[in-house]
C-alpha cells in the first residue's frame, strides 16, 4: 500500500470496511471514482451525508424514517389492529414487497441469545408491550426467521403476551414456491404437512 | 481435496458473506470441526433446515485450508421442543458454549473423548428435548449431570472421597464447614479441587474464601451426579433447591477449572419462569 497516495488510500480504507467488498474490489472501486466527473462524485457523497443526517429509528417501530414517526406508523390508512414483529430493518422492506399485509410493525433489531449478552431489553421488549397495552390491537403476527433463535425469541414473546389475550399468530413454514418435494428435508416437509390448509 | 465422513452435531453457526454459514460442529470421530455450509442462508439450499442449532447430522465434508466444506448432510435427529421453549434454548446453549469453549480443535483430542463427549451431549439434548415445559428443576438436573460427566470426561471433576488437600479418607463426610458451624453443612473448595476433611477445613478457617459451606444433601447429590449413570440419574428424587444449589456449585468449579469463562448464575437468572 506505500506506493499509493494517502487520499487513495484512505478511500481503500473506508470502501474495505463495506460488507463483501475486499481489497482488491475497494481498489476497483476506487479507480472507477476516479474517472468519474466531480460532479457525479459530489452527488455520491452528498447522498450519504444526507443519509447519515435525515435517516433515524422511528420512535414507535424502531424502523428506519426521515421523520421522528415513520411513514408506516403514521399511515392511519392502514389497519392499525395488527402489528407485525420483524427482526430487522430490512424485513419491513421485504414485507411491505409482498403487497399482501397493510398493518404495523415492529422491529427488534436483534433476535434473544443469552449466550452473547442479548436479553429483552437489547430487543426492546418493554417498548413493545408498552406499544401493545397502549394501543387497540387484535392481532400479532410473528414473522421472526424459522431458526432455533427465531423460534425461541418467538416462544419467549408469547409467554409475555399471553396475559393480554391478544390473537398471536406466525407465518406459515412449509415449503418453497418452485421447490421440489424430493429435494425437501424432513423438517420442513414435516412442518408443510403438520400445518396444511384445507384446499 | 479429500473428503471424509462425520457424524455431528451442530452447536453454533455464525452468517458468511451473502448466503453461507460458518457451523461449529462436534463430531463423533474428530472433536470440534468448524466447516462452511455454501448457500444455505438461501431458501432453496439443499441442506434446507438439516443445519439448525442442535441438529445432529450424518455429514460429508472436504478438507479445507482452515475450515472444511460441507458438501452433503442428513438428518439423524432434531429435537423440536428445544427451539419451541426459551428455557430449554437457554441451556442447550450453555453445553454448546462449554464444548466450544473449553474443547480442543480435531488434532488435539483423541477418538475416545470425541465420542464420549458426543453421546453425552446427545442424551444431554434428548434429555432437554423430552422434559415437560415448564419443569425448571428437571432442566437444571440435566445441565447439571451435563456438566459434571464433562468434567469427569476431560479429567476435570473433583475429588469427592477423599479430602482434596491432604488425601486423607477419614472425616470427609462430617467435617465441619467453618468450625461455628452447626454439624449439616461441609466444607467443599472449588480451588482446591475438592471436598475438605475435618482437620484441613479446621486448618482453612483463617481463609474462608476458598471454601464454601454445602449441606449434607448437596454433598450426596454431587457425589451422586459424578458416580451414577443417566438411568440411575433420571430416578433420583432431589429437591429444586438442592439441585439449584449444585448447578451453581459444579459450574463454578467448571468456570474455574477449565478455561470456560461462563458465569452459570447469569444464565439462571435469565430463567424466564
Amino acid at each position: 500500500m506505500a506506493l499509493f497516495i494517502k487520499s487513495i488510500e484512505n478511500l481503500i480504507n473506508e470502501f474495505k470496511k463495506l460488507p463483501g467488498i475486499g481489497p482488491k474490489s475497494a481498489k476497483r472501486i476506487v479507480y472507477y471514482l476516479l474517472k468519474q466527473q466531480s460532479r457525479d462524485i459530489e452527488r455520491f457523497a452528498q447522498s450519504m451525508i444526507e443519509m447519515s443526517e435525515k435517516i433515524r429509528f422511528c420512535s414507535i417501530c424502531f424502523s428506519i424514517s426521515e421523520e421522528e414517526i415513520c411513514n408506516i406508523c403514521s399511515d392511519l390508512n392502514r389497519d392499525q389492529r395488527k402489528i407485525c414483529i420483524v427482526q430487522e430493518v430490512s424485513d419491513v422492506a421485504i414485507m411491505e414487497n409482498t403487497g399482501e399485509y397493510k398493518g404495523l410493525y415492529h422491529v427488534l433489531g436483534n433476535l434473544l441469545s443469552p449466550i452473547d449478552n442479548i436479553g429483552p431489553e437489547e430487543i426492546r421488549v418493554p417498548a413493545l408491550l408498552e406499544r401493545i397495552k397502549k394501543s387497540d390491537i387484535d392481532e400479532i403476527i410473528f414473522a421472526l426467521n424459522p431458526t432455533v433463535e427465531g423460534e425461541s425469541t418467538s416462544t419467549y414473546l408469547k409467554k409475555i403476551f399471553k396475559p393480554l389475550e391478544i390473537k398471536i399468530t406466525r407465518l406459515a413454514s412449509g415449503l418453497p414456491v418452485g421447490g421440489v418435494i424430493e429435494y425437501a428435508d424432513e423438517i420442513t416437509l414435516g412442518r408443510a404437512l403438520n400445518d396444511r390448509k384445507e384446499f | 481435496m479429500p473428503s471424509f465422513k462425520a457424524k455431528a452435531v451442530v452447536l453454533k453457526t455464525h452468517n458468511l458473506g451473502e448466503a453461507d454459514k460458518i457451523l461449529r460442529l462436534y463430531s463423533q470421530e474428530k472433536g470440534l470441526i468448524d466447516a462452511v455450509a455454501k448457500g444455505a442462508r438461501k431458501l432453496k439450499s439443499k441442506f434446507g433446515g438439516r443445519l439448525e442449532l442442535f441438529n445432529f447430522i450424518d455429514c460429508e465434508l472436504s478438507k479445507g485450508k482452515s475450515l472444511d466444506i460441507l458438501t452433503q448432510a442428513e438428518l439423524v435427529r432434531n429435537f423440536k421442543n428445544i427451539s419451541s421453549d426459551f428455557n430449554k434454548f437457554l441451556f442447550c446453549q450453555l453445553i454448546s458454549e462449554i464444548i466450544l469453549k473449553t474443547h480442543p480443535s480435531e488434532s488435539e483430542s483423541s477418538q475416545k473423548t470425541a465420542s464420549l463427549l458426543f453421546k453425552l451431549i446427545y442424551v444431554s439434548f434428548s434429555e432437554m428435548n423430552s422434559a415437560p415445559s415448564g419443569d425448571l428443576s428437571l432442566l437444571e438436573k440435566t445441565a447439571a449431570f451435563f456438566i459434571a460427566k464433562y468434567l469427569k470426561i476431560t479429567g476435570y471433576n473433583p475429588l469427592i472421597d477423599s479430602c482434596c488437600r491432604c488425601g486423607a479418607k477419614i472425616g470427609v463426610e462430617n467435617n465441619p464447614a467453618f468450625s461455628i458451624n452447626s454439624e449439616n453443612s461441609l466444607a467443599f473448595s472449588i480451588t482446591l479441587g475438592g471436598i475438605l476433611c475435618r482437620s484441613c477445613s479446621a486448618g482453612l478457617d483463617n481463609h474462608p474464601e476458598v471454601k464454601k459451606s454445602i449441606t449434607k444433601e448437596e454433598f450426596k447429590l454431587i457425589s451422586l451426579i459424578f458416580t451414577i449413570d443417566l438411568k440411575n440419574y433420571r430416578n433420583l428424587n432431589v429437591q429444586a433447591q438442592d439441585i439449584d444449589n449444585v448447578l451453581k456449585i459444579i459450574g463454578n468449579y467448571a468456570r474455574f477449572h477449565t478455561e470456560c469463562n461462563i458465569d452459570i448464575t447469569l444464565y439462571l437468572d435469565k430463567l424466564q419462569a
